[in-house]
Formats: C-alpha cells, structure tokens, sequence
C-alpha cells in the first residue's frame, strides 16, 4: 500500500512539472501574458504590465478557467488500470487547496457562472472520462461472464461477482463526486439567503441524480441486459424454491434446514441490493422477477406440497391459497422492496393476492385435469384431485377446458380396441361417480360421457356384460366380496347391491319453498334435464334401446335360471322387477313367464317327488359306479321358445336312469294333464359317486359324463376289465364323438381312467392309483389332458359360435355360390364382407373360418380358387 | 341419466321406408338362397339396392347353354314399383334392344308387387324361349331385325344370336 501511495505521490509530483497526460487540457502558461489587441493607430509595443485588461477583461478570466479546468480534469482523472489491479485502484486523496480552488472556482465561483452552466460541464467532462475508463478498464472485466448460453447454475456467483465489480468501479466513480465536488456546491452559497439555499440544495441534488443516472446508463449499456435478467430470473426462482422447500429436479425432497432457508433469504436480499446499487435494479429486473415469480407458482403446483391427498381425500386448495398469502406474497413484497427502494414499493394489497390465489387455483386445477384420467380410474381415492378441481371449474372457459381435455384423454387411453368392455363399462361407472362430485347438475357429465356411450353402443358384448354383472354374485353368503371372472364388471354388480334409487324425482324447478335452487350452469346445452337421476344402472340400462337389453337379458336370465343352483331365485326376481321398473313390465312378459315357469317347476317336482313313493331318483346300478341323478326341473314349451337355441346333444342315458325318467315323467303327465316330458339331457347335472377298489371319488359332473363313466361300470361283468374304445361308447350311448372324448379327458383328468396304450383309443377304469413310480406318467398323462378336462366348461348349455358356424354351413354355402356366380370371382376378405351384409345375422366367423368354408367347397368341385381370389368352378 | 333424446331419435341409419325395403328384399334373398331355382341366380352388390342376376339361355332355343347376366336397381318404394331391369350381357332378342333394356309389360305397367326377383327371372329366361306368340309384344318390338329373322331364318337368327353373346369378364362383373 505505501508503494502505491508513493508512485502516486511521484506521479503528482512529476505531472505537475510535465504534463503527461493528453487527456486534460494543457492552459496558457501563466507566464506568457496576454497581450491583447492593438488599439487603432497603436503600434505593437512591449508589454504593457499597468494596462488594466490583464485582471479585468474577459480574456484574464477565460485564462483563470482554463487553468482551474486544467487543475480539477487533472485531478479527476481516473487511472487506466487491467481490473485484475483493482486492489491498487484508490480512491482520491483530498484535494489540496489549489485544487479544491480551482474546483469550487468552476463549480460554484465565477467560472461556473461565467460558463453559465453551473458546474455542468465538469459533470460531463466527469461522466466522459468515466465512460472511457469504465470500457478501457472495467468492462472487459466483466463482458467474458456473460458469454451468451450461459450455465444457469452459475448464476448467483455470475451476478454476485457482477455487482462485486460494478460495485467496485462505482465507489471509484462515485467517491470525487461525492466526496468533493457535491459538498463545493452546497457549501459555495453561504452567504446566501435560505430560499437560495434550498434552491442550490435542490440543484445539487439534481447534479447527483443526473450524475448517477449517466452513470447508470453506462453500466447498463455495456451489459448484455437479456443475459442478466435471465440470470436474474434463474436466481429470483432458485432462491425461490430454497425458501418454499421445492425440488424441481429432485425425487426425493428432504426437509430444509432453517438455517438455510434464512442462508438463501439473506443471500437473495443481498444480490438484490447490489443490483439496485449499480443500477440493474430497473425495469428488466422486474421483469425477470414477474418470469421467475410466474414460473415458482408453476413449479409450487407441481411440487410434492400440492400432491394430491390420496388418503386424507381432502383438497389442497385451502393450502394453496394459504400459501400464497403467507408465503409467496410476502416473498414477492420483499424482493419488490429490495428492487425499487427508494422508489415507493408496490403494494401488495388484498386484491392483489387474492387474483394470485385465483390464479394459483386456476393453474392447479388445469395441472389436475391433465391427469384427470387417473383420478377417474382411481375413485374414489383420488376424491382429494377431484375436489381440488371443483374450485377450478368455476369459469365457462374452465369448465370446457376440462370437458375438451378429459374426452381427449378418454379418446387416447380408453376408448380403443385394446381396452376390454368389463374395464370400460367399470370406468364409465367411475366417471359417473367422480363427475357427479364434480359437477351435481351433471352437465360436465352430460359431455364427456358421450363419447364413452357412442363407443359402449358400437361394441357387440356390452349389453350382455351389463345383463351378466347384473345377475352376478359378488358377495358371498357371509358377505365376503368375490372376484369374478373378466366378463363381469364388479362395479355393476356392486352397484346392484345398492337400494333402487328413488325414481321419483319431483321438479326442482316447481319447488318454490327450495332454498337450495340455482339456474342451470350456464354451459348447459339444448337438451339438459334437470331432474336427472344420477343412478349407474338406469346410465347404463339407457345405453341401448330395450328391445336390445330385453333380447339380451332374455338369453341370459334363461342360462341363469338353468344353472342357479339358488332355491329361491331371489335375485332373479329382484332383477326381473328392476328392469319392470327401467324397462316397462309389458316388455318383459318373456322374462317373467320364464321365471314363473322356473318356479312351478320347483313345485311340480316336488308333487312328483311327493307322489312318487320311494324317490326314484336314486339308483345303484352296480357296486362300481352309482349316479345319483338329479334332474333339471322339466320345463314347458314357452320357455324353450323363447330361449337362444339350446344345446340339444342327444345321448342314451344309463338304463337306470332312464327308468326314473320315465317314472317321472309318468308322474309329470298325470300332474299336467297328459302334457309330455321332454328331457333335455345334455343339461343335467349329476353327482357321481364311484367305488373304486382302494378310494371313493365323488363328483358334481354334467349328465354326459356321468354317462360315460357309467357306461365303464354297466359292462363290467363282461370279464373284460371294463375297457371301452372309443367307438364303443359312441355305439353304446348314441353320443357323438366330441362328448364322449371330452367326458373321457374329464375322468383321466380326475384319475380314473386311463388309455390302455397311447393312441389305442382304449380306455379303462384304473381301479387302483399306481404306485409312486408310475405317479410320475399319470401325472404326465393328467396334465396333458388338463387342456382337454378343462373344456367341459366350454359346453355350455347356450351354442357357441363354433355350433352356430357349423349349423349354418348350408346357408353360407348357398349366399357364397350366390354371390360368386353372379359377381363373379373375387377375394375372400370381399366375400366376407359381402357375407356379412347379406347373410341375416351375418356371418359367425372370421376371414380364417370364410377360407376353411371355401377350401371346402373347392375340394367339392364346386368353387376354384387362385391365390386369394374365388370364383365358381366353370 | 346422461341419456339425451338425440342418442334415441338419431336417424337410423335406414328410414323407416327404407327399411322396409331392406327387409323385403332380405327375405327375397334368403328365399333364393335357400330354395335355389336351376338355372336363375341373383344376388345383391355393395347395397341391397342393386342386385346382379344370372340366368342360363332355356334349354332348345337359340340362347341354350349360353348364360346371360342381368341388373336389377330396386326404387326406394319398392316392390310397390318395379325394379329397373337390363341386360348386362349382349344379347340379340326381339324385344331386348342393343342396350339391354327390356320390353316386358311386367317390368312396366302389369307390375305387381306380388311380382319378386324370382318371379322376374323366370319371365325372362321363359321370354328368352318363348316363341314370342305374344302379338302385343312383337308389334312393338325393340330389334326389328330380329324379330322378322326369328320366324324367317332361324338359323341365321341363331348365328347372330351367337355372334352377339359374349361372357363378361370378372372387370366387368365387379363394374356393374
């Protein structure tokens, strides 16, 4: 330091003997006098030391400014020095008396009044020398920082350094000014009045702004200003996030300490102050603020504070409208104080933060509908989202928002071809549920539930899963929830559990005394109806027109009443009188003949039981293999009538129990007066209890193969180990082949009978299991008919479309040899096609099916074929 | 509850007359298909509307062993008018001129509606045969050449009959 202040000091001293200098002035010499001019008739001559022009003419004060000029540019003159030098920049020593002389001279003397620009001009002069040296020296310190792309994370210790040396170069620029120049203008007037005196005050003030305001404009010009605010806005937002706690790019926040919540306060209030020192502080800095205070609230919305309450199921709204209040307004008052001190700060007042809320509200309710989809499938966990939104759709443009966006997401994520009916029907029901929270006049609902009923319209299997779910069980007797199979839709049949909803809804509209009453929303379209019931099943029961649901419901209930095993048909009967209710009762005479039938049945058999004096439905056969045979209820014609085609396999039923057959059906036509019995054999149920020499298997079967194995006992004195082929047991049961290999499959699969040899076609009874060695192979054998023992559940009592395929072979032939013959060959997609408009209930099968059908015809003779294409044999 | 009446009364894809008309002529195909006539054929295009019909010259005539292809355009009102008959294929015939139009007094004003495709068809392939003793057909015929060659020359009315028939092609089929 003391070096410094010596090579100044010789700096001083050697310029004041040789100006080295060429930026200030260089006077008149005082020793050359200023002769002036001749006067008229005057010869030039000596000096002439007495003539009065030297102390009073203009030319004597002009040479006394010009060497004040040159002693107070001297002295302002700033140093040009690499920034790297700084430490050795120093601040102006006080102005010796000379100096100050010749400064108060041009600021407040006569100089300044002469010049008539009071001080101005050395003011400019200053503001001159300092730009130069700000971009001689200053500047190209600074400009390598703000390269363009620069790191965002570097930006606090980018600005930071940035305002150090700005705040460095200031206080050098500054300090003359301030420390000499400033006080010669309020002291020059002393002698002034007091008015004066607040006037020069005023002006001395004025000068200073001017001076900082050029300053200023310096910095700011040489600055690239884009860079800085958005550095600005990075740090506002980062700074930001530290105080709020909010981890944009990190999965698993951990709580702040508060120390470094306070670390991150402070250090922003700092930055902030600097800039305002040097100048940055302006419009700019604003502007980066609003970006970074727009893009915080963004960031909060998302943040794990505004998570949605999967368990609480309570909104957060309430949360973020405190937050805005208590955290981001006072963040926001702060930094707005730390901007523009001085200036008056903006308030905040209840206006304002509360739009903010709104808005805040308004984004978090536009982040919600984005998954939207997700809180749907999720009801009613995710009641939390749902109420969050219903602060949001408070505006028509919200509301559509939320309806555009939401049939969006229902478009891309549900409604395709690779979604099953079951789940779509079960996310329709969420739908229904979570908009009926959002929206009770049902209007938003009304919407967006379009889409999802056109495409429940176009899909072949609705109305059947829909009557399916209705009739199904999902609690069982101890109330225990089951999980059914695909085709059922759990949500249907819960629903079902649920008391019919009053379908009495009186009109809102005409109840004057309702306090509750409001106009409908004003979205609503044409065709809105208030007194809507929001009831699932009457939603999904108006899906189709009821001719279809009660064609549909007809099948269905027929195969359930078949099957139920229930005594009562309680359920049955509950269902039938719900679909009166939605249906009409006139529609649903079929259904409900069918179930009367169903139950007069009941009560018929018993009478025959009654009647019939030793049940006759007990039989023992032999000592192997005894069926206990308890027969479907007989059924009147209507009900086959008006049953889907029934599976009619015909089969011989074991002697034994075709003499109780009999007997029964003696017994039937003495009730019914002389109606015949007509037994349908191939829907029965049987249990079978077989006696085999080391076990007991007992079994719940289908009556088919409980003919089967029957028919392994029915022989067994014949010495031949009770072994049959295949084609025996066909001959013997007139049952076709299928059957009998099925109910085959089924016995091996249980452990009963086994193929003497592979692909022998021989089966016989195994009366004892094999040892351990051999549990091995049937093991094997078990598991490779497992696929074939399980298709017994494939026969069902309703025809598959395999039957309906093979039955209308005949009539698919003739459209096929129809067509060809008169639109001559074309290819079987086209065939299909045409198949399909033309054949009454189209076709039943696919392209593969329509192939196979024509390959058939072909090997006939009757078609040929060439490539893809057909055509008639000519 | 979100059922709107518009999802109920959207048109049906078919209107109710239109209907009928699909329906009346769903059963005249089913009727065909399954009791089919040797030597007739007949069945719808893209619609149901626009049929193609086949019929095989009657067996003893000038047309035997020759097969001729027809198209049928069913009016929406249907079968209360009758439907718009032509030869597809060239046929050199009295009363059918070069375009295939027909002069048939069923097909015009002795249309009934007890009429059908079968009934249609088997008047044409009886006219085919017939040795047109109709007189109120013959005074008006549309081919007059054939008509003065039919009693004149049959064996030149043959040659013709054979040097105007020619099969379509399956292009020509699929164009109808």
């Amino acid at each position: 330091m003391t070096t410094t202040m010596a090579s100044s000091h010789e700096a001083l001293v050697f310029s004041s003997v040789f100006p080295v200098s060429a930026h200030h002035t260089t006077p008149t010499p005082l020793a050359t006098p200023d002769l002036g001019f001749t006067t008229e008739g005057q010869s030039f001559g000596g000096v002439d030391i007495t003539s009065p022009l030297l102390s009073s003419r203009p030319v004597a004060q002009e040479i006394k400014q010009n060497q004040a000029w040159s002693v107070a540019t001297r002295y302002l003159s700033l140093a040009r020095a690499p920034f790297s030098q700084i430490s050795q920049w120093n601040l102006k020593q006080a102005p010796t008396r000379d100096i100050s002389d010749a400064l108060r001279y041009l600021l407040a003397g006569e100089g300044a009044q002469a010049a008539g620009d009071e001080g101005q001009s050395l003011l400019d002069w200053y503001v001159n020398e300092i730009r130069g040296h700000y971009l001689a020296c200053v500047q190209p310190s600074i400009q390598p920082l703000w390269k363009p792309g620069l790191d965002c994370r570097h930006s606090w210790s980018l600005l930071e350094e940035t305002v150090n040396r700005l705040g460095q170069a200031q206080a050098l620029y500054l300090q003359p000014l301030r420390d000499y120049v400033l006080p010669i203008i309020h002291d020059a007037p002393s002698n002034t009045s007091t008015a004066q005196q607040g006037a020069v005050h005023s002006k001395a003030t004025q000068l200073a702004s001017k001076f900082r305001r050029d300053l200023d404009a310096v910095i700011t010009h040489s600055i690239p200003l884009q860079l800085v605010s958005k550095a600005l806005s990075y740090v506002l937002f980062d700074a930001g996030c530290r105080i709020f706690d909010i981890h944009p790019n990190q999965a698993e926040p951990k709580k702040p300490a508060r120390e470094d919540v306070l670390h991150a306060r402070n250090r922003t209030v700092r930055l902030l102050r600097g800039l305002r020192e040097v100048g940055l502080a302006g419009d700019q800095a604003q502007r980066a603020f609003a970006q970074a205070m727009d893009k915080l609230l963004g960031q909060f919305i998302v943040s794990h504070h505004m998570k949605v309450d999967w368990y609480g199921r309570a909104p957060v709204t309430k949360k973020l409208r405190q937050w805005v209040k208590e955290g981001f307004a006072p963040f926001a008052t702060e930094v707005m104080e730390c901007l523009s001190a001085g200036e008056t700060p903006l308030p905040f007042g209840p206006l304002e933060i509360q739009q903010w809320q709104d808005m805040a509200t308004q984004r978090l309710g536009r982040a919600r509908v984005d998954n939207l989809f997700d809180y749907v499938v999720n009801w009613d966990r995710s009641l939390g989202a749902i109420l969050d939104l219903k602060d949001y759709i408070t505006t028509p443009a919200a509301r559509s928002h939320l309806a555009i966006s939401f049939s969006k997401q229902l478009s891309r994520r549900l409604l395709h071809a690779g979604a099953t009916t079951t789940h779509i029907l079960n996310v329709y029901i969420y739908v229904i549920r979570a908009f009926n929270e959002l929206d009770p006049k049902a209007v938003l609902l009304d919407r967006v539930a379009k889409p999802i009923r056109r495409h429940l319209r176009d899909r072949p299997d609705t109305a059947r899963i829909i009557v399916a779910s209705l009739l199904a069980d999902v609690q069982d007797s101890h109330g225990n929830t089951l999980h059914p199979s695909g085709d059922i839709s759990l949500e249907i049949a819960t629903e079902m559990l649920h008391p019919v909803a009053s379908q009495h809804d009186h009109d809102h509209d005409l109840d004057w005394g309702n306090m509750a009453w409001t106009p409908d929303p004003v979205d609503a379209g044409p065709e809105y109806r208030k007194s809507r019931s929001t009831d699932i099943i009457s939603s999904l029961l108006s899906l189709y027109d009821r001719e279809d649901f009660i064609t549909e419901l007809k099948a269905i209930l027929g195969a359930h009443l078949l099957s139920a095993t229930t005594p009562g048909f309680e359920k049955e009967i509950r269902l039938l009188e719900l679909f009166k209710l939605r249906l009409g009762e006139e529609k649903l005479q079929a259904c409900e003949v069918m179930l009367r039938d169903v139950l007069e049945s009941k009560r018929i058999d018993a009478s025959i039981r009654g009647t019939i004096s030793r049940n006759p439905f007990d039989v023992s056969p032999d000592t192997k293999t005894r069926s206990t045979r308890r027969t479907t209820p007989p059924r009147p014609n209507p009900l086959l009538l008006l049953l889907a085609p029934l599976r009619d396999d015909t089969f011989l039923p074991p002697a034994a129990v075709r003499a109780a057959q009999s007997r029964y059906a003696a017994g039937f036509e003495r009730v019914k007066d002389m109606r015949k019995l007509h037994w349908m054999h191939a829907l029965g149920r049987a249990s079978v209890r077989l006696e085999l020499e080391d076990r007991v298997v007992e079994e719940e079967v289908a009556t088919w193969q409980a003919a089967v194995i029957d028919a392994f006992g029915e022989d067994g004195e014949a010495g031949d180990e009770a072994r049959r082929s295949v084609a025996q047991l066909e001959a013997a049961l007139e049952m076709d082949e299928e059957l009998v290999r099925n109910a085959l499959a089924f016995w091996i699969g249980r452990g009963v009978l086994r193929e003497t040899a592979p692909d022998s076609d021989v089966f016989e009874v195994l009366e004892r299991l094999p040892a351990a060695n051999d549990a091995g192979a049937a093991a094997s054998a078990a598991t490779s008919t497992a696929g074939q023992a399980a298709r017994p559940a494939a026969v069902q009592a309703i025809k598959s479309q395999q039957d309906v395929l093979e039955e209308n072979t005949a009539l698919y032939r003739q459209f096929i040899l129809g067509m060809l013959t008169n639109q001559g060959a074309m290819p079987a997609p086209r065939i299909l096609m045409m198949l399909k408009m033309a054949v009454p209930g189209g076709f039943g099968g696919g392209v593969e099916e329509l192939r196979g059908l024509l390959g058939g015809m072909a090997e006939e003779g009757i078609l040929q074929g060439g490539g893809d294409v057909w055509g008639v044999k000519k | 509850m979100s059922t709107d009446a518009a999802e109920k009364t959207a048109p049906q894809p078919l209107s109710a007359n239109n209907g009928n008309v699909t329906k009346r002529l769903q059963t005249e195909l089913m009727t065909l298909m399954m009791s089919p006539t040797p030597g007739i054929s007949a069945f719808p295009n893209d619609d149901l509307l626009n049929w193609t019909a086949t019929i095989s010259g009657p067996g003893g005539t000038p047309y035997a062993n020759l097969t001729f292809k027809l198209s049928f355009e069913f009016p929406a009102n249907y079968p209360y008018a009758p439907p718009t008959v032509l030869f597809k294929t060239p046929i050199y015939h009295p009363n059918i001129d070069f375009s295939g139009r027909i002069c048939l007094d069923i097909l015009k004003d002795k249309w009934s509606a007890i009429y059908n495709v079968q009934s249609v068809l088997l008047s044409l392939q009886s006219l085919l045969g017939s040795r047109i003793s109709e007189l109120n057909q013959i005074a008006s015929p549309l081919n007059g050449q054939a008509a003065e060659l039919w009693d004149k020359d049959p064996a030149e009315y043959k040659r013709l009959v054979l040097a105007r028939h020619k099969d379509l092609t399956d292009e020509e089929l699929a164009g109808l």
